[in-house]
């Protein structure tokens, strides 16, 4: 893979946090690339930074040191509309916007890309009953947010992230709160999306089987801090899966997720 | 815009249009209705004390409560928005106070620092209105510059209410060494007052307002993605810090020039937003903006025609009015919807 086709590329970047008692680094010497239509689940244990790193990503969050390219560009010379346009984001905060309708909401995703006042033209229409569409919201675009069940909820963020239409999005523990066949329904959404959208889709989560069946590739946080990449069944073969995530209550059984 | 809101909007400017009309009709001396029309069309009245009534009396104070309420109204709107609270209101988190103790420290730190204050009548003074903008930008200021370290919107509320507190006690230690003709200024102040403001100061007011109303539109977009929360609307491209600072703005402008002028105006500010969101079932700035205006000017011209006592020349404070209709408002509004944080951005 060249630089060029990569939709994120991270040199030497070490992500933490800035404290009045000084820099207190998370993850250091970062270097990951990611290429478009692959789904990749990052995975790693309470605290290990999982958020803190797409948050950095993301660009909510300054990064210590290193660089960041988001399609071939660095992101210190990307103003935060120009960010917009190339990464969208899925954050656990639940949002609280009563008369707020999943059409609404979708259509927020293309806030980038609208004049002053927010008006929608034609593509922006279209972008978003397409993001709708995908994410099987139809039925629910008049319905307030509050009338909607955590999975719809989920979804509609995704649908509003996908109408962002950036080449890039992120999820922090999009599948957090939700029962197993919600679960499921959203990891293959996602799947599907990233396939047929050509999108690098990069989710934190804690589902250790169900992204190793459903992700393209695997980022993984290992316990001394470094990131593990790789397929699933890479992962598996080299036993880093379970290097990290026995302990004497959990035992990783490769034959347990099957393929 | 769907129909249902069309029809909402135009029930609105038709219940605006009448109360504004009913505020300059009705007043403690009778004026036949022909004749009212006569004077503001510019003809010749019969009694020329009518046209001294309504020209110079009823109708400014007419434009004055319009211009409150619209103001107060979207002032307390983009705040909730702002502060991700439906308590949020130029009055909860201190900037009412904060116009307050501008205005009580220009009115009664004459004695305490031993200065003469020149003659003062109510909203005759621009050094009043710049301390009572000074007052509220400070407060607001505060507030916000809390708000960057803490997120969390309870806590910025509760310290938003110690600063309004703070501002009070303040007020009082300024009360306690000051003249009793003074704390008698300052307290008439207090109670409010739509019929005070004429000419160049009615000027002054409507520009002030109608600045923090256009302001207020300009960044309704931003407004729209803040009901996502900061880290959302940060990811859409909007530029938190420049809409922090419009918003500011925006509020003291308008919170600081109607106080200035009319006193503090308890709950217009926090209880149109809520109804103009369920009457308008939206969560969108674009149309909660006009919505806000026209409401905020209807409840305001209602208000000051409740203040007037029927039969009488006396009236009602109309301070203590909007909190007697506007707090039962807001319980049936939180009884009706069971949960305002859900009603609410």
């Amino acid at each position: 893979m060249t630089a060029d086709e990569a939709t994120i590329r991270t040199n030497s970047l070490s992500v933490g946090y800035l404290k009045s008692s000084g820099i207190q680094p998370v993850l250091g010497d970062i270097n990951l690339s990611a290429s478009p239509g692959r789904l990749i689940a990052l995975l790693g244990a309470n605290g290990t930074g999982k958020s803190t790193l797409l948050r950095t990503i993301a660009g909510i969050q300054k990064k210590l040191k290193g660089d960041i390219w988001l399609v071939g560009k660095n992101t210190d010379n990307l103003s935060s509309l120009e960010k917009a346009s190339l990464i969208s984001i899925v954050l656990t905060e639940r949002i609280q916007a009563g008369y707020l309708t999943v059409g609404d909401l979708v259509a927020m995703g293309r806030h980038p890309y609208t004049d002053w006042w927010g008006q929608l033209d034609e593509s922006d229409r279209m972008a978003t009953m397409d993001a709708i569409e995908i994410t099987g919201l139809s039925p629910f675009v008049r319905r307030y947010l509050h009338e909607l069940s955590d999975g719809q909820l989920q979804k509609a963020m995704i649908a509003r992230a996908l109408a962002q239409d950036g080449a890039i999005m992120l999820l922090d523990e999009p599948l957090i709160h939700l029962d197993i066949p919600s679960k499921w329904e959203i990891m293959s959404l996602l799947k599907q999306m990233t396939e047929k959208k050509q999108k690098t889709v990069i989710l934190a989560t804690h589902e250790l089987e169900l992204s190793l069946k459903t992700a393209h590739s695997i980022w993984l946080i290992d316990q001394k801090g470094q990131i593990q990449c790789g397929t699933p069944d890479e992962m598996i073969e080299k036993g880093i899966i379970g290097e990290t995530f026995n302990t004497k209550h959990y035992q990783f059984n490769s034959r347990n997720p099957g393929k | 815009m769907t129909r249902t809101g069309a029809i909402t909007f135009t029930v609105m400017i038709i219940t605006l249009a009448l109360s504004a009309m009913l505020d300059v009709v009705i007043g403690s001396v009778k004026i036949p209705f022909a004749e009212i029309f006569t004077i503001l069309t510019g003809g010749q009245a019969q009694n020329p004390g009518w046209e001294t009534i309504i020209l110079d009396f009823r109708v400014p104070k007419a434009i004055t409560a319009l211009l409150a309420g619209s103001g107060l109204a979207v002032s307390g709107l983009v705040m909730q928005t702002l502060f991700r609270n439906p308590l949020a209101g130029p009055f909860v988190l201190g900037i009412s106070s904060g116009a307050s103790l501008g205005v009580a420290s220009m009115l009664l730190a004459g004695s305490v620092l031993g200065l003469a204050i020149t003659e003062w009548s109510m909203g005759g003074s621009w050094s009043l209105v710049l301390a009572a903008t000074l007052g509220a930008g400070g407060v607001l200021l505060l507030v916000l510059l809390i708000s960057i370290r803490v997120r969390d919107g309870m806590s910025l509320l509760i310290i938003g209410l110690m600063i309004g507190s703070l501002s009070a006690a303040l007020v009082s230690v300024l009360q306690y060494y000051s003249e009793a003709q003074e704390i008698q200024a300052f307290l008439i102040w207090t109670f409010g007052n739509l019929g005070g403001v004429h000419g160049q100061e009615l000027t002054v007011l409507a520009v002030a307002v109608l600045i923090g109303l256009g302001g207020a539109l300009i960044i309704s977009k931003s407004l729209n993605a803040l009901l996502l929360g900061p880290t959302y609307a940060l990811s859409l491209g909007v530029n938190i810090g420049k809409t922090r600072i419009i918003i500011l703005l925006v509020t003291s402008i308008i919170a600081g020039s109607i106080t200035a002028f009319c006193g503090p105006l308890a709950f217009i500010g926090i209880a149109v937003p809520h109804l103009s969101r369920v009457l308008l079932k939206t969560a969108d700035h674009r149309l909660l903006i006009p919505g806000c205006v026209l409401l905020g000017a209807t409840i305001m011209t209602l208000c000051d025609l409740a203040s007037q006592i029927p039969g009488s020349s006396q009236t009602l404070p109309i301070n203590a009015i909007t909190s007697l209709i506007g707090a039962p408002a807001v319980i049936a509004i939180l009884i009706k919807s069971r949960n305002l944080s859900r009603s609410f951005a």
